[in-house]
């Protein structure tokens, strides 16, 4: 049922809007008032020389993980390019020397400005090697062109990750296991 | 006093000093501190810091060199000129909207005597109907220049809403001169001189508390100022007829609007609060003349900080609530007092 | 004919079916991995076991003969517990490395994982290693961990291109696909083995990691590589054809397709989408409305003129039927001199590939002969060439000689156009470039007269214009519209009036052809027209669809 809203019914003095004009006066001012002279009831972030600490959970600009030896560790197996909603993720793939590892992106490229920050490529990679947990947030610049986020710059990033490629979730894994990911074998 | 021989030369040097001191340095000086006063006011009326990035080396004074920095940016950003058949109306349309602003304070005396006042015409309060309403020819011709939907609806919102409030004002102020005898603004202002009941100055506030009400309200309308700035409102027209406006040209339609804020509050002193008198003072030592115009531009930054607050207090009216103002409270109110003033004077006469 | 019940329902078919195709024929699926229609059966993947009543074991149904009366279930729990379990012995050493394996997405194994098995492995120990991404030849690589031995591969090569390089290596969970020492895999039909693994072991060197497979779209077509014209799938993705897929056609190329004819996609990177027509400031490029503009204005010329000049109009054997029509009315409305050029003959085989190089000789032999009555050849063209005071070559790719070019530069006036870029284009003095065969519809027939239309095409690019609506344009402009078709005449349209025309082509219809298509009738009705014709290969006729590629589920268009 419709909640009924007592409507105020105003009288003669309040229709002429002198007295409620002057009421409204009186509070705009005092606020003037306390905030120049008295107590400061202020709440604004001077940043960026002040700032508000990010939510650990923070979803920020992409990062690249890399290897123990530095290499990167996306396998370019495109499924956050697939899981992608924007469709930012372009992703060219080649044959890598190491047969062991076999394949890897040669172009990781994202373009920021059709991303929505959802966080699906993280949730799809199997590697751990895309995550968005840099705590960047500012991505300014001059050009759309500038936008589009590369593979050198995604590695300027990187963390290291030892999180078990492809394999079982261990509770072994280093940085308290959250990166292990369990898989159908 | 003598500048020069020549009565014609000493004419002209005397008001161009008179329009230094007063319009140069008081007027455009005033509006400039308001282009940062308000947006600092605003803030701490709503709980912010304000503007206060602004900075010579480690000095920030609160950000009061905004009012430095914010002409720098206006004179360096692109003069952008929307695709126009009317370029040349556009660029005038500023100048149009500027001239008539400043050309007003040339009949508001500022002190006691007739040298008080850049141009001691009889025209007085009639003259400034006159130059005022050309004001609205600026923003026509930019709104319809601009050619720009947004602007467009800006201008017509403020065709008909500085029409219908002229009127209204124009009525309004017909009983301050019932009152005085007078549409010679000095005049007015001697007159108020005088006491009501043996304590009370007979100023307009006093003697017209309806007319100064009606007078501040159509005069905000006037000015297209919160909580009548609909023709610029933001959250419908973007910028309303200024949305195609940049640069200096938007600095100029800025500062227009803040020097008839100083002109409204010019006014309403004269008319409204006694000029440049000081209850219960009289005399014309130069030390009292020098403390009378100071006593008139007190009262006149009086009614610039009253429409300021008006600004920060009260939500815009919708336009149709605008116009349903105009024509339906302030038109017959403005009547009535004229009839109930006309009836009191004659009844006071006939006593 | 014996019957037999599968699943509670019954069903009769011919002395010799195997209960896999039996259930096939009932719409019941039975999982395989070894098993290829196209071949000999293995039996050896063990993934197709059925329960057969009365059989203490379970038969693997892709082998076992239909008897009558016999009760087959594939359903019961004894079946799940055995495809799982034979799940998870062939999974038991597999990497599982599905995000990298180019596969994944069109993977039996993983299908057959999820539908039948999901099961977590229970190794303990250390999976087997073996090579991975080995080189077997120049077209194809072998991920050896990711091999199941079904031995698709080796079949295919013992039994259809009979050349025998693969074999199986060592025994038990040690086996492997190999070649024998100095042997590579390098037969013309190598890429085959990669379409019927069911794994990702073997995979193309072109096309791997090129792009996963999800994110292609697939579209129905015909191959132009040669005058088999075999029947292909063309994934391509952002309108760029990405691979060529041989897909199943009993009257031409079966399951199979050669290698040349995949790479025949890598034309696209010479397609043309400029033309270059004549400017005051010297050749300039153009679209080919530019080009059609000046041509139509020579034609003018000449229409008109008292003197007639000699106009010759060359067409390429690569043209669609379509084409060859509209261009064949265009030539005998000018009084044209007619040449059809071909390219040169190649080495063909027995199984596809054909003698003839282009994709339309027999239809444009046939249609030429029915409009015209007599047209010339390239050698013809050269003799004339003298006498030609404007030639117009409609192209696609011939073979372009010396004598050729010189006859060309004899002309006065020469318009070329063309899919794209070649040495013809650049002696030509007006180019207009025309969609290419995979972005347009209409039909080819190939070499044994069997006509396919080219069904779903990929966008053109909207500066090139179909050759037979190019005809239609100029017969407007220049011959004041006195041909029976205008350029928004459709293929089928066309095709109507070709069926109409010639009369190899009668009784055939345009909305038949789509799919698999139909033989040439040679004025037969259809009901005596022969099922299969001669010079095609004779391919064991199949009742059921092909199963060993499983469609994937397109996400996006392309």
């Amino acid at each position: 049922m419709a909640k009924l809203v007592n409507r105020i019914q105003p009288d003669l003095v309040q229709q002429s809007y002198v007295v409620e004009i002057a009421k409204g006066l009186a509070i705009t001012s005092r606020a003037f008032v306390r905030n120049l002279f008295g107590k400061k009831d202020i709440v604004t972030v001077q940043y960026p020389e002040q700032k508000v600490p990010y939510a650990p959970r923070f979803r920020g600009k992409h990062l690249l993980t890399k290897r123990d030896d530095g290499q990167v560790r996306c396998v370019a197996c495109m499924l956050c390019a697939t899981a992608c909603p924007a469709n930012c993720i372009t992703i060219v793939a080649a044959e890598h020397d190491d047969r062991g590892i076999e394949k890897y992106p040669t172009q990781f490229e994202i373009d920021l400005l059709k991303c929505i920050y959802c966080g699906f490529c993280e949730e799809a990679c199997p590697c751990d090697a895309i995550r968005m947990d840099s705590g960047v947030h500012t991505l300014p610049s001059y050009t759309r062109r500038d936008q589009k986020t590369g593979k050198v710059d995604l590695l300027a990033l990187a963390k290291l990750s030892t999180a078990s490629q492809g394999g079982e979730f261990r509770a072994t894994d280093h940085e308290g296991t959250a990166h292990g990911r369990s898989s159908h074998h | 006093m003598q500048l020069f021989t020549d009565p014609i030369l000493n004419v002209i040097a005397w008001t161009l000093i008179k329009f230094a001191g007063f319009v140069l340095v008081f007027v455009m000086g005033l509006a400039t501190v308001l282009t940062w006063t308000e947006r600092k006011y605003s803030a701490l009326i709503q709980n912010r810091p304000g503007p206060n990035r602004a900075n010579i080396g480690n000095l920030r004074l609160g950000g009061l060199f905004h009012m430095l920095a914010d002409p720098i940016k206006m004179l360096t950003k692109e003069d952008f000129s929307p695709d126009t058949p009317n370029p040349i109306m556009f660029r005038l349309a500023p100048i149009v909207a500027f001239i008539p602003a400043l050309m007003v304070f040339a009949v508001i005396p500022f002190g006691p005597g007739d040298q008080m006042v850049i141009a001691n015409t009889e025209l007085g309060i009639l003259f400034i109907f006159a130059i005022s309403s050309l004001n609205v020819y600026g923003a026509v011709m930019g709104s319809w220049a601009s050619n720009n939907k947004w602007s467009l609806m800006g201008g017509l919102r403020i065709t008909a809403q500085m029409i219908s409030y002229e009127v209204a004002i124009g009525l309004v102020l017909c009983g301050v001169f019932m009152i005085y005898g007078s549409v010679d603004l000095q005049q007015i202002v001697v007159a108020q001189g005088q006491t009501i009941l043996g304590f009370l100055p007979a100023w307009g506030i006093f003697t017209q508390p309806l007319a100064f009400i009606l007078y501040l309200a159509c005069a905000i309308a006037e000015n297209k100022r919160a909580p009548f700035d609909t023709a610029e409102a933001e959250s419908e027209l973007t910028a309303g007829w200024w949305t195609e406006y940049s640069s200096m040209n938007f600095a100029v339609l800025a500062l227009s609007e803040f020097i008839e804020i100083v002109l409204i509050g010019c006014l309403g002193a004269t008319l409204f609060l006694g000029g440049w008198h000081i209850p219960g003072v009289s005399g014309d030592t130069p030390l009292l003349v020098a403390l009378q115009i100071g006593a008139f531009l007190l009262k006149a930054i009086f009614l610039v900080w009253l429409q300021m607050t008006i600004r920060w207090t009260l939500p815009r009216f919708r336009y149709d609530q605008v116009m349903r103002l105009g024509w339906r409270i302030m038109l017959p109110a403005a009547l009535a007092n004229l009839v109930l003033t006309g009836i009191a004077l004659t009844l006071i006469d006939r006593r | 004919m014996p019957k037999v019940t599968i699943d509670g329902r019954e069903i009769e078919v011919p002395a010799g079916t195997t209960v896999l195709r039996a259930a096939k024929q009932l719409g019941i699926d039975i999982p395989v991995f070894c098993y290829h229609p196209g071949m000999s059966i293995a039996a050896n993947c063990r993934m197709c076991l059925v329960e057969v009543e009365k059989s203490p074991k379970p038969l693997p149904g892709c082998y076992t003969e239909v008897a009558d009366g016999m009760v087959v279930r594939t359903q019961t729990d004894k079946v799940q517990a055995t495809q799982k379990a034979v799940l998870e012995f062939i999974l038991l050493n597999h990497p599982v490395d599905c995000p990298i394996c180019d596969q994944a997405g069109e993977c039996v194994l993983q299908e057959h994982f999820v539908t039948y098995s999901a099961k977590a492995s229970r190794l303990i120990s250390e999976k087997i290693g073996k090579p991975k991404a080995k080189i077997l030849g120049p077209t194809v690589v072998l991920d050896a961990e990711r091999c199941v031995v079904c031995t698709r591969c080796v079949r295919f090569c013992e039994e259809i291109s009979k050349t025998n390089e693969l074999t199986v290596e060592a025994r038990g969970e040690h086996s492997e696909i190999t070649t024998p020492e100095g042997v590579e895999l390098d037969n013309p039909y190598s890429l085959n083995v990669v379409d019927i693994c069911p794994v990702g072991a073997l995979t193309s060197r072109e096309f791997r990691f090129q792009r996963r497979v999800w994110f292609l779209d697939r579209r129905d077509s015909v191959c132009t590589g040669c005058g088999r014209g075999c029947s292909v799938r063309v994934d391509s993705h952002n309108n760029k054809v990405e691979r060529l897929l041989p897909r199943y056609n009993p009257d031409v190329n079966s399951y199979w397709m050669c290698d040349a004819g995949r790479q025949s996609l890598h034309s696209q990177d010479r397609a043309l989408t400029l033309g270059v027509v004549p400017g005051p400031d010297g050749p300039r490029q153009a679209p080919a409305a530019d080009g059609l503009r000046t041509l139509s204005s020579w034609l003018n010329d000449a229409v008109h003129s008292g003197t007639g000049p000699q106009i010759g109009v060359a067409l390429s054997a690569s043209l669609t039927n379509e084409d060859l029509y509209a261009w064949g009315k265009l030539a005998k409305q000018l009084g044209a001199n007619t040449y059809l050029l071909r390219r040169s003959p190649q080495q063909g085989d027995a199984l596809l590939r054909a003698d003839d190089r282009d994709c339309n000789t027999t239809g444009a032999q046939a249609i030429l002969t029915a409009v015209l009555g007599s047209f010339g050849d390239s050698a013809t063209l050269i003799g004339d060439s003298g006498a030609l005071d404007l030639l117009i070559v409609v192209d696609n790719g011939s073979d372009v000689t010396e004598e050729l070019l010189e006859a060309i530069a004899r002309v006065p006036k020469t318009a070329v156009l063309t899919d794209l870029s070649s040495a013809l284009a650049e002696a030509a003095e007006v180019v207009i470039p025309a969609t290419p065969l995979h972005r347009r519809d209409g039909t080819v027939t190939n070499v044994a007269g069997w006509v396919q239309r080219l069904q779903q095409p990929l966008k053109p690019a909207v500066t090139t214009v179909a050759p037979h609506a190019a005809a239609a344009h100029l017969g407007q402009t220049a011959l004041d519209g006195s041909l029976d078709f205008t350029e928004k005449s459709q293929p089928a349209e066309l095709f109507d009036r070709v069926a109409a025309a010639v009369p190899a082509f009668k009784f055939l219809s345009y909305g038949e052809l789509a799919d698999l298509g139909r033989g040439l009738g040679h004025g037969e009705p259809l009901a005596a027209r022969r099922p299969r014709l001669e010079g095609t290969p004779q391919w064991e006729p199949d009742p059921v669809a092909p199963t060993y590629t499983r469609p994937f589920q397109l996400r996006r268009g392309a």
